[in-house]
């Protein structure tokens, strides 16, 4: 005789498994149709990308017979580590933050060419030590090694965030292929930009603060200074939840750091970096770097809107610091609360934090996108498990949630193209602040279920 | 002994905070900011008050192997050859040339820059054999560069064939621009591509031979909105079209040049509203035209000299 319990489990086992085909299909057909784009980008970067890079015009290029050229991050990058290898080898006393000097090394390896305009170093002199052995090579094969270590540094961020869930779930290293292939990332690459090594320091440092590893996790996250703009994604979790081991760990790491620059760049150009900072993001007097339309962030967009042209920048400043203020709020006030009823409490106020810091920086390109891969892939992981904790209506919901953060990657290739009919990027910046806003918006709701499966469990168990 | 440790901590704090400020001087160094000063006023045009600016960074006593006196060499090389001060070029890259020897060596690739500004004021005082050597040499280092043979390359070929367009020895010219196409567009959309593919249709226009010309130039149009272009250039393709007679090719082109022009237009005062003057995006616009203009102007001065067939 089935009783009325035994009558809602069967439902429950019935919806699970109903939803999980669903959602099987659905992956197939997204991926089905995306296998083309895979292919394209794997042809362009065969037939297109690599002979331009063999023979350096990938890393130059020019727009007149006078031999101006426009510069991709990675030669910039090359010529910093040029500009530190002759100063230690020759012994001058040269200031490597200089942006004349940094224009003129440029110009050294692309000679006769030369870029168009002048170009300014903003890293902290510790990344002087990964960039300095790399003008030991040629330029292609310096841009090849480079590739290598991103490509490494891209995998090993995805492990580190996957290793829990792939012993039960194997088949989530596919979603390592398409991490790779998605457009931020593939763009990393090509560009030879620096997110994937702030992404693996990020993810270990993430893993060791879910693991309650408080004093590592510190020590970890002191080398997300290197890329200053993102340092807060880790750093403000950590502080508010690591507290004083974190700060211990971190303090350690930043007088290695300290030591590793003074060792790399030497003393005086510590100053230099602090001046360049200053000059060039206080007083803008380095009119090169104040373009900020093409930023991909929410001040980007607003420069690209009519109505902002003059006041994007005061108007991003602002918000981002609101940013902040709400970001801190959430780990102090929500995360306390949350981490009393849910496993995973950590992984959802980190990925609406991080949404948030990608979308609102004040400095942020494409490529900066990678980070998504965080809430992507705690999203998924979230929106795929414990389904029987939760009511019919919520797992709709959920499901919803995985197809979003599933697509998002896929989001990236072509419906954020450029359209035909575009004659200026102002819809491309709405497309990805959207998308964006899509993220924010799952991470917000899938917080608000992780509370409601608190209230639902007295009803479940009943 | 709690107490000696606090007086040394009291007497050492404002002794290091002082050594500190001092090192960190938050403002930029005289020489780096008039440099920048020089720099903007000549991009935007102002050469008077640029070469004063450069005058005053002359006046600058630099250290002896100073890598920031040859950046102001270099660019006031390249200032005195912008405003045809061909002779005071040939002085400053004169100077450039010693200072490189003494900081980077007599190999060091900045000397190909050096030679490039040097050859380019040969070519503007006339003297094409002094100018053609120099690009030579350009060639010559080619093996020694930490880029590829292929970029060092490139320039000198290009204007030895607008040397040699000058000098109406148009299939020299032709041959240049041919192997410059080889090695340096392997993709066509790029910028360069289009000017050396101008180049080619302006040369093969004056060889006669008008098939091969108006495949390049077709192959010089801007394909999309944000390619910088002369706006004129889509009605240059129409009327040459029309000079070889092909007239079914007309209507097509002027349409494709009313679509681009106004595509164009829109990004351009879209961008510009956004950028200040001395921004990469525009100064590679007008450096992308005026390289146009420059081969037009060679081949104007043929025709006027009525030595082109």
């Amino acid at each position: 005789m089935p009783t009325k319990k035994n009558f809602y489990c069967d439902m429950k086992l019935n919806r699970i498994m109903v939803l999980n085909w669903l959602r099987l299909g659905l992956i197939v057909i997204i991926l089905a149709h995306y296998f083309c784009h895979i292919s394209h980008l794997f042809n362009f970067f065969e037939t297109d990308m690599k002979p331009r890079a063999q023979n350096c015009f990938w890393f130059a290029r020019v727009g007149s017979a006078e031999g101006d050229c426009y510069i991709v991050d990675f030669l910039h990058f090359y010529s910093g580590g040029l500009l530190n290898k002759e100063r230690i080898e020759k012994n001058l006393p040269l200031d490597v933050y200089n942006s004349f000097l940094l224009t003129q090394t440029i110009e050294r390896v692309i000679a006769p060419m030369r870029p168009i305009g002048t170009y300014c170093f903003q890293y902290p002199p510790m990344f002087f030590a990964l960039i300095t052995p790399l003008a030991y090579f040629d330029l292609y094969t310096a841009w090849r090694l480079w590739f290598f270590i991103l490509a490494i540094c891209v995998v090993i961020t995805y492990i580190v965030i996957a290793y829990d869930s792939l012993a039960d779930r194997p088949l989530l290293l596919c979603g390592l292929f398409i991490f790779i292939t998605s457009f931020p990332v593939s763009e990393n690459f090509f560009l030879g930009q620096t997110t994937p090594i702030e992404a693996v320091i990020l993810a270990l440092s993430f893993r060791l603060l879910i693991k309650k590893n408080y004093f590592w996790s510190g020590l970890i996250a002191g080398a997300s200074l290197l890329k200053l703009q993102h340092c807060l994604i880790i750093l403000i979790p950590g502080f508010c939840v690591g507290k004083k081991d974190f700060l211990r760990g971190f303090l350690i790491t930043l007088g290695v750091e300290l030591l590793l620059a003074i060792i790399a760049v030497g003393f005086d150009n510590i100053w230099h970096f602090i001046r360049i900072i200053y000059v060039a993001e206080i007083t803008h007097s380095i009119k090169d770097l104040d373009d900020i339309w093409y930023y991909f962030t929410f001040t980007g967009m607003l420069e690209c809107l009519p109505w902002f042209i003059s006041s994007a920048a005061k108007i991003g400043q602002v918000v981002f610091v609101f940013i902040c203020l709400i970001v801190l709020g959430a780990w102090l006030k929500i995360y306390p609360t949350l981490h009393k009823i849910s496993n995973q409490s950590m992984q959802l106020i980190a990925s609406i934090t991080t949404i948030a810091f990608v979308t609102f920086n004040v400095h942020g390109c494409w490529y900066d996108y990678l980070l998504f891969i965080f809430p992507c892939f705690w999203l998924y992981i979230w929106s795929t498990t414990n389904e029987s904790e939760y009511s019919g209506r919520q797992s709709i919901i959920r499901l919803i949630i995985s197809l979003i953060v599933f697509t998002l990657p896929f989001l990236f290739w072509d419906n954020l193209a450029m359209k035909a009919s575009e004659n200026t990027i102002t819809g491309y910046q709405l497309r990805y602040f959207l998308i964006s806003m899509l993220l924010l918006s799952s991470g917000m709701i899938a917080l608000l279920l992780e509370f409601k499966r608190y209230r639902n469990k007295p009803l479940l168990e009943k | 002994m709690h107490s000696a440790k606090h007086t040394y901590f009291n007497l050492y704090l404002p002794v290091l905070v002082i050594i500190l400020l001092q090192s960190c001087s938050l403002t930029e160094d005289p020489g780096d900011s008039l440099l920048r000063k020089a720099r903007y006023l000549q991009t935007e045009g102002h050469f008077k008050q640029a070469e004063e600016v450069y005058d005053k960074l002359s006046m600058l006593s630099f250290k002896e192997k100073d890598p920031l006196q040859l950046s102001i060499l270099l660019n006031q090389a390249r200032f005195y050859l912008k405003t045809k001060k061909f002779n005071k070029t040939i002085a400053t890259c004169d100077k450039a040339t010693q200072i490189c020897q003494a900081i980077y060596g007599a190999n060091d690739s900045l000397n190909r820059s050096i030679l490039f500004i040097l050859a380019s004021a040969y070519a503007g005082l006339g003297e094409y054999d002094k100018a053609l050597l120099n690009y030579k040499s350009i060639q010559k280092s080619a093996s020694k560069s930490l880029c590829s043979k292929d970029v060092v390359e490139l320039l000198p070929l290009i204007k030895s064939g607008d040397l040699e367009f000058k000098r109406n020895n148009l299939p020299a010219a032709f041959q240049y621009y041919l192997k410059a196409l080889s090695i340096g567009a392997p993709d066509s959309t790029e910028m360069i591509a289009r000017l050396i593919n101008y180049r080619l249709a302006l040369c093969s226009m004056a060889l006669g031979n008008k098939c091969s010309a108006e495949i390049f130039f077709r192959n010089s149009l801007p394909h999309a909105f944000d390619h910088a272009a002369p706006r004129d250039i889509i009605d240059k393709y129409a009327q040459f079209v029309k000079q070889c007679g092909k007239q079914g090719s007309i209507a097509p082109a002027l349409e494709e040049s009313k679509l681009w022009q106004a595509k164009h237009k829109e990004y351009v005062d879209w961008q510009y509203a956004r950028c200040n003057p001395s921004s990469r995006c525009v100064l590679m616009d007008k450096y992308t035209e005026q390289d146009y203009y420059l081969i037009d102007g060679i081949k104007d001065s043929l025709a006027k000299d009525n030595l082109l067939p």
